[in-house]
């Protein structure tokens, strides 16, 4: 047992710190003060492609390092606290192509992996998952991919797609059994669309910033063709299930607001604050080093999540109590740095000088309600935990 | 990082819990805690003979082969069942104490007495508030004339002092600041009386009148002995929260099997979801514990400062423990509420040791003062 970096893993964060020391700062872009963790280059991917730290966890055969887990997490750590631009091959890297490695079919693999690996041209990805009446409860989607000779007919509609107005391609999950007395987990298939084909209309939803980031996805008679079909027709569930997990195991869940962690630290580090009213120094000091200690839980469980899947252990628990915690921690990281700063803190725009931090901190509490949503509500990962993790019964 | 006992830490942990469950069920807890000494002095015995006390104070890594992660094994072991015993005050406190004072001076003959459970230590490092008073101790030491000194004073949370052989005792040596003195529990001028606390693990209060010590009784070097305790205080917490964490690895593992087999409506209470949502609170609250305890222990086990990590490890699991014993009680429904049922155990002794060595409170502050903010 040890919870600490041995000789090998501290001397590849130090490799990547160095790394994104020098290549960040040369890049093009300026990263976006908000998007902490979700800028998008399609420069920086590429340079990340030579050192071959995409795809880190592959198999050779696929371009792969075939490293383990940790250290993807270690890469994935410091990409994170650097706010690093991994936007453009995000999804791909994480979701698409392990799904496609895992199920996809030889075509798919010799098409899609080196893209993704060297970071090429068209493999930006949206989740088309989510529908109206069927959230936490995706089994419930009714959109249908119906075989016909050697197409599938795709009718229905998704929401929430994030990105989907700007991505190459989508990764449907659809009914391919459409009887509806059969139920979903053993009715839906995965596919792979390509955003251009005839009959898909993406309508933009403007979340509570009025910002467009997720879109409604309509499907009126698409047409693809069969060779489409990632895994197995009426599998989708299953597969995707272990997808979630991988997904819920993500240090992006914990860190996505970090520079907010960061000012707030120096901010106390400073003490600009310390002759202030004394209550409010006491609470802030108590209120941070209860984040501190979150934070430092949410890293360990992420890491031990990735051991577990070096080590094939089952994770679907583990990696839902992690997600919970460090969604959680976000948002409560948030709420302390608004009440550090007061009402200062409720001036937003880049522009205002009377915002502080760039008017950061409001930006970081709108964006709070929705981390204890997507991937998985918190209700819906303490189901998991209890039922698969503590083994209670169903109803 | 490797998130995994190796399978010799396994095998140690396996052999510690099957003598826990051979010697000390519930029932024979309760009984000790009333008995004359608060403890089984057979059991004290074998413990010895299993050589517990000399793992204990050889794990600080002074010895090739020794380890740390196996005194944090072993609390968490001990903690699950709950033994009473002079185990943590003699061996970790006092034995800690009493190493980190030897390279200065005297104190090896003291370790290995301990190390043989043939004698027992306990330290009196608690003021009459119940705070840890180290280094400005409320207890005076004063010169006598026939050389020596004598000391004075009350201390109160002291663990088994009525059957211990010696007391360490901090006292403010005029002119010289925090003295360590070694003081034999028989001296004139020493009393012990047990005090009844919420958590009935013995605790007495000791009163010192002039009790005569020797020079010789000096542990370490005079004016040193604040910095001795505050130097192993770190280790002796993890310990502490280590034996937190078997408690609360009892209580989270009891409460879910109740809620299994425990039907209301007709069906078992587990199946509901408020229920399932309190259980997954708890799996969070723990594995939260074990993340912050184990971290700290890794970085002490590597002899590296971990002084941030046991901050925030006693924050969480004070804390925590505390936490899961309230939903265990609330899930238990009456049958939790009884004399009888083990979980009122763990409810007071999360208490208890949630206010002892410093509280989450305190500990976040710590954390704070460590991080430089
Ligand atoms: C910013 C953002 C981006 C997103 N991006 C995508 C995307 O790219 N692609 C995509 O497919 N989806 C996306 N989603 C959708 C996301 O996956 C869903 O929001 C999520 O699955 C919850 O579904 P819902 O919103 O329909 O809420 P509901 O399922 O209706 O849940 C509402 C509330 O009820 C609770 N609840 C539901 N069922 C239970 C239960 N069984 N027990 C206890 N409580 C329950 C939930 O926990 C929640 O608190 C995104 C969501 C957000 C907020």
């Amino acid at each position: 047992m040890r919870f600490t970096f041995n000789a090998e893993q501290e001397a590849f964060r130090r490799e990547v710190v160095a790394f994104l020391e020098k290549e960040i700062p040369a890049l093009d872009i300026e990263l976006d003060k908000y998007e902490m963790a979700g800028g998008s280059s399609r420069e920086f991917s590429r340079k990340l492609a030579e050192k071959k730290w995409i795809g880190l966890t592959w198999p050779k055969e696929y371009g792969g390092s075939e490293r383990g887990y940790v250290d993807k997490m270690i890469l994935s750590e410091q990409l994170i606290r650097h706010r690093a631009p991994t936007g453009y091959h995000f999804a791909a890297e994480r979701q698409i192509g392990p799904a496609i490695i895992k199920f996809g079919a030889q075509w798919q693999k010799d098409y899609f992996l080196p893209r993704f690996i060297n970071a090429e041209d068209n493999i930006t990805f949206c989740l088309l998952f989510s529908e109206p009446d069927a959230g936490s409860d995706l089994a419930a989607i009714k959109t249908t991919a119906i075989p016909e000779g050697d197409h599938y007919v795709i009718n229905g509609q998704k929401v929430w797609s994030s990105g989907a107005h700007s991505s190459d391609y989508g990764w449907l999950l659809a009914r391919t059994n459409p009887d509806p007395t059969v139920p979903g987990h053993i009715a839906c298939s995965e596919f792979i669309l390509d955003l251009k084909t005839p009959g898909i209309t993406i309508r933009p939803i403007l979340n509570i910033m009025g910002e467009h980031h997720f879109n409604e996805v309509f499907f009126d008679t698409v047409r693809i063709d069969k060779k489409y079909l990632v895994g197995r027709e009426n599998e989708g569930f299953k597969q995707i299930v272990a997808q979630l997990d991988y997904e819920r195991a993500g240090i992006e869940r914990l860190m996505q607001n970090h520079l907010v962690y960061e000012r707030l630290k120096s901010y106390l580090r400073e003490g600009e604050f310390a002759d202030e009213d004394p209550g409010l120094v006491y609470w802030i000091k108590d209120a941070f080093a209860r984040l501190e200690t979150e934070l430092t839980i949410g890293r360990l469980l992420c890491y031990q999540t990735a051991w577990m899947i070096d080590h094939r252990k089952q994770i679907s628990s583990q990696a839902a109590l992690c997600k919970a915690l460090c969604s959680q921690y976000e948002h409560r990281l948030n709420d302390v740095a608004t009440r550090l700063l007061g009402a200062s803190s409720l001036m937003m725009g880049e522009e205002n000088p009377y915002a502080p931090w760039e008017g950061l901190v409001a930006q970081s509490y709108l964006h709070s309600p929705s981390y204890t949503l997507q991937g998985g509500a918190v209700e819906i990962l303490k189901n998991i935990v209890a039922q698969r993790g503590l083994k209670l019964p169903r109803a | 990082m490797d998130f995994e006992f190796s399978s010799e830490q396994e095998m140690l942990r396996k052999s510690f819990s099957n003598f826990l469950d051979k010697e000390c069920g519930h029932d024979l807890v309760k009984e000790w805690y009333k008995n004359e000494k608060g403890y089984s002095p057979a059991v004290w015995k074998k413990m010895a003979g299993l050589g517990w006390m000399e793992l204990i104070c050889e794990s600080l890594g002074n010895k090739e082969g020794t380890s740390f992660l196996d005194a944090v094994i072993l609390f968490e072991e001990l903690g699950r069942a709950l033994l009473p015993s002079p185990l943590f005050t003699s061996a970790a406190v006092a034995g800690f104490i009493l190493s980190q004072a030897s390279d200065e001076g005297p104190g090896g003959k003291d370790i290995a007495e301990i190390m043989s459970g043939k004698k027992i230590y306990t330290a009196a490092l608690m003021n009459e508030r119940g705070e840890l008073d180290h280094n400005r101790p409320g207890v005076s030491a004063v010169s006598d004339q026939n050389g020596g000194y004598r000391l004075s004073g009350t201390r109160l949370f002291v663990p088994y002092a009525d059957s211990a052989d010696f007391l360490l005792v901090c006292a403010d040596l005029k002119n010289g600041g925090p003295t360590l003195f070694r003081v034999k529990t028989d001296s004139v001028g020493v009393t012990a009386c047990p005090v009844e606390t919420l958590y009935p693990e013995r605790k007495c209060v000791v009163k010192l009148d002039h009790t005569f010590v020797d020079s010789s009784d000096i542990v370490g070097k005079a004016g040193n002995g604040g910095q001795y305790v505050d130097a192993v205080m770190g280790k002796i917490t993890l310990l502490k929260c280590s034996e937190m964490l078997g408690g609360m690895s009892f209580i989270l593992n009891t409460t879910v099997q109740y809620v299994k087999d425990r039907c209301q409506f007709g069906k078992p209470l587990g199946v509901l979801q408020t229920i399932q949502h309190y259980c997954a609170d708890m799996a969070t609250l723990y594995e939260g514990a074990r993340m912050t305890n184990y971290l700290a222990a890794s970085l002490i086990d590597d002899g590296l400062s971990a002084e941030k990590e046991v901050a925030m490890a006693k924050a969480w699991i004070s804390d925590g423990y505390k936490k899961c014993t309230w939903i265990s009680h609330q899930l238990h429904g009456a049958i939790g509420y009884t004399e009888e049922y083990p979980i009122h155990l763990y409810y007071r002794h999360a208490k208890e040791n949630e206010l002892m060595l410093g509280d989450a409170r305190y500990h976040r502050w710590k954390l704070m003062e460590r991080m430089g903010l």
